[in-house]
């Protein structure tokens, strides 16, 4: 929120060793999430893929951070590690000072319900709900009363600029809606950090900008950090700060 | 919206499919119910039959079913009021006795002198009104295989006995055919006539009396039709102890609830141990073996059946969650990465088979009850083992309701356990793999 003590900082790569370290310095507040020499591995097949290769990087609180890479790079993996929704073959990561590999299957749900919002691709809303409750389902995820998540997704809806479209389901609505109501529901628990996993690659190119002109919008009226994965060059340029990924390490942007 | 609300709207996702889940449960929880009605009435009839034939309970002198089978009269009770008091009078089986009455089974050959035929008879005498009642018992309200119409040429009208009738007998269907006693002779003013011979019980010349034919009778079963003579117990007295006090081989009792069974055989048997009453006791279940046993095939039966119902139920609930399950897997990644756990996915699912289990339970009801009133009321008749007379078929699936109760609690637990392991395997999914499907 806005009286979080939110500060716009500026970001600043610190070399262009290989693997990429990134650092940032100017933060006052500890980072946000930190990583620290990250492998994950997959078994395809007889072979094994390194997804990523001993990253290590910080976050800090309230940035508007933009992943690009080709696929494969490994952006996913490194927002899945992030995002809490996976966990690193080796290196230790570190979300809101919480070491995540030491949190159980329901303390990791119970921890990504109040810290972490997603956006996804595909929006991944819950057809049978309407917008309105698409909102709330997080909040009644961490034991808002009905009425008090009724009141805070209609809020939501109208920060969404989707008032009219609160009892339509996600069927009933364009994809540009359907990714607002994402974002809504990816904020709406107040949230330290939304990982928004290729959020514009569904939609046209207008509405893709209008999506990304909500979030850094809601960066700087929320507070909240952004981490976005995109392969849309006019979606980073909106970035503050931008990583590329390549073959599973950070490279030079 | 909370859970169940939700559980609710995923059900009705894919329409076609949860409706087809759906009247499967209810065909299922139909077919147990009607099934279940069918055994159910199944063990009512069989409890009037066998009560109809030997009432609840029948005492005997000791030895009487070991050895009496050749010589029954030898086996004969000798004071048969004085017992009969004793237990009408007793202040512990007063309240549960409805009737106690004496039979004489009787031996013998019968002769029809003016068709010079005859043939061996096996029978018994009884009182007229007595026997009357017990062959008219019928606490369940069951339709008696005398009422229906199929059977009337099997039924006379009038009872096989009476009171006031001290010479009229009845014979088997199949031994007045023997006999060459004709329905029309039975119509005459003046009925015809036989001659029942009977050797005394302690041996010599054979004792004879004559009694009048009033009817043929059906008995339901074929064997005994083609020996029986019923007669009034006073005549049979006379045939097999002329000119002595009554005698009965056996009494015969009534209860007024057959699951009083047990405490009236201990009380009579707490009674012939201090009465030194030489008497043993039988239960109409112990003297009817035969319809236990079909008994207990048809329940066999209902196991096998519900066996089958329940596997092909799990398969199909289970195969309608799994569906939903692959269809439903990025949202289920998408709502684990919003925070629910895996007991959530597991409760979502679970609801969702549980709302799947209630509507498809609820609807099997609903037909089973619509389709044990048409069964009922469509006059089905088919002829049950052991009975020569046609029975309407009957289903009585709210008696005792806990049929329903059963077969509804069934199908929803089924529909529970066939949900829990795809919601099981659908909590186990990685997230991020999820996600990627």
């Amino acid at each position: 929120m806005q009286g979080r003590g939110y500060k716009r900082k500026q970001f600043l790569y610190s070399g262009l060793r290989e693997p990429y370290r990134l650092i940032m310095p100017t933060s006052s507040s500890p980072p946000l999430v930190q990583i620290f020499e990250a492998h994950k591995d997959y078994a395809l097949g007889r072979r094994t893929v390194h997804a990523l290769r001993g990253l290590t990087l910080e976050i800090p609180r309230g940035g508007f951070v933009v992943m690009q890479g080709p696929s494969g790079s490994g952006k996913t993996t490194l927002l899945n590690l992030i995002g809490c929704i996976d966990h690193p073959t080796s290196g230790r990561v570190l979300v809101a000072g919480q070491d995540t590999s030491l949190l159980s299957d329901a303390e990791l749900s119970g921890f990504r319900a109040r810290k972490l919002g997603f956006v996804f691709q595909n929006f991944n809303l819950i057809p049978v709900l309407s917008a309105s409750e698409n909102i709330e389902y997080p909040l009644r995820l961490i034991g808002v009363p009905l009425a008090e998540a009724r009141k805070r997704a209609k809020a939501m809806l109208e920060e969404m600029n989707l008032r009219e479209e609160a009892d339509q389901r996600p069927s009933e609505l364009s994809g540009g809606q359907c990714q607002r109501v994402a974002i809504g529901r990816a904020l709406v628990t107040q949230p330290d950090l939304v990982i928004a996993d290729e959020p514009t690659a569904n939609l046209d190119s207008a509405t893709g900008k209008m999506i990304i002109n909500i979030m850094h919008e809601m960066r700087d009226r929320l507070g909240t950090t952004f981490l976005i994965s995109t392969h849309d060059p006019e979606v980073a340029v909106l970035a503050e700060q931008r990583w590329n990924l390549r073959d599973g390490i950070l490279i030079d942007p | 919206m909370n859970t169940w609300s939700l559980a609710l709207r995923n059900v009705w996702r894919n329409t076609r499919r949860t409706s087809v889940t759906m009247m499967a449960i209810a065909l299922s929880c139909a077919g147990l119910m009607l099934f279940g009605g069918y055994i159910s009435w199944a063990h009512l009839a069989s409890e009037v039959h066998t009560v109809m034939i030997s009432g609840h309970l029948q005492l005997f002198k000791e030895g009487f079913l070991e050895k009496g089978s050749g010589n029954p009269a030898g086996y004969a009770i000798s004071n048969y009021d004085e017992l009969r008091d004793l237990l009408l009078l007793d202040p512990v089986l007063a309240s549960k006795l409805d009737l106690v009455t004496g039979q004489l089974i009787v031996q013998g050959i019968v002769n029809n002198s003016a068709k010079k035929t005859s043939a061996t008879f096996a029978g018994f005498g009884c009182f007229a009104s007595d026997i009357e009642r017990i062959i008219r018992w019928n606490p369940y309200d069951l339709t008696e295989a005398r009422d229906l119409a199929a059977n009337s040429h099997l039924f006379a009208a009038k009872p096989e006995l009476d009171d006031t009738d001290p010479e009229g007998i009845t014979l088997g269907e199949g031994l007045a055919r023997v006999l060459e006693v004709k329905p029309d002779e039975l119509k005459a003013k003046e009925r015809p006539s036989v001659e029942l011979m009977s050797l005394p019980p302690a041996g010599g010349l054979p004792n004879m009396v004559s009694g009048t034919v009033r009817q043929t009778s059906i008995r339901a079963l074929e064997q005994i039709d083609n020996h029986l003579v019923v007669m009034p117990i006073k005549l049979a007295n006379e045939l097999v102890f002329p000119g002595e006090p009554l005698h009965v081989t056996s009494l015969q009792i009534l209860l007024k609830r057959t699951a009083d069974i047990p405490a009236v055989q201990q009380r009579i048997a707490e009674l012939n141990a201090s009465h030194q009453l030489g008497i043993e006791q039988r239960t109409c279940t112990e003297l009817n073996p035969n319809n236990v046993r079909s008994l207990g095939m048809m329940d066999m039966f209902f196991v096998f059946a519900f066996c089958i119902v329940s596997v092909v139920l799990v398969f199909t609930i289970y195969n309608t969650m799994m569906m939903g399950i692959v269809e439903r897997t990025r949202e289920i990644g998408a709502i684990r990465a919003m925070g629910v756990t895996r007991g959530g996915i597991v409760t979502m699912f679970v609801q969702e088979g549980i709302v799947i289990g209630l509507i498809g339970g609820t609807l099997g009801v609903a037909l089973g009850l619509f389709a044990a009133w048409c069964i009922n009321h469509a006059m089905i008749l088919y002829t049950p083992p052991y009975v020569n007379v046609q029975a309407k078929l009957e289903v009585f699936c709210a008696r005792p309701p806990t049929i329903i109760i059963a077969s509804f609690l069934s199908c929803f637990f089924i529909a529970l356990i066939a949900s829990f392991f795809p919601a099981r395997r659908a909590s186990r999914m990685g997230i991020a793999e999820a996600l990627r499907h």
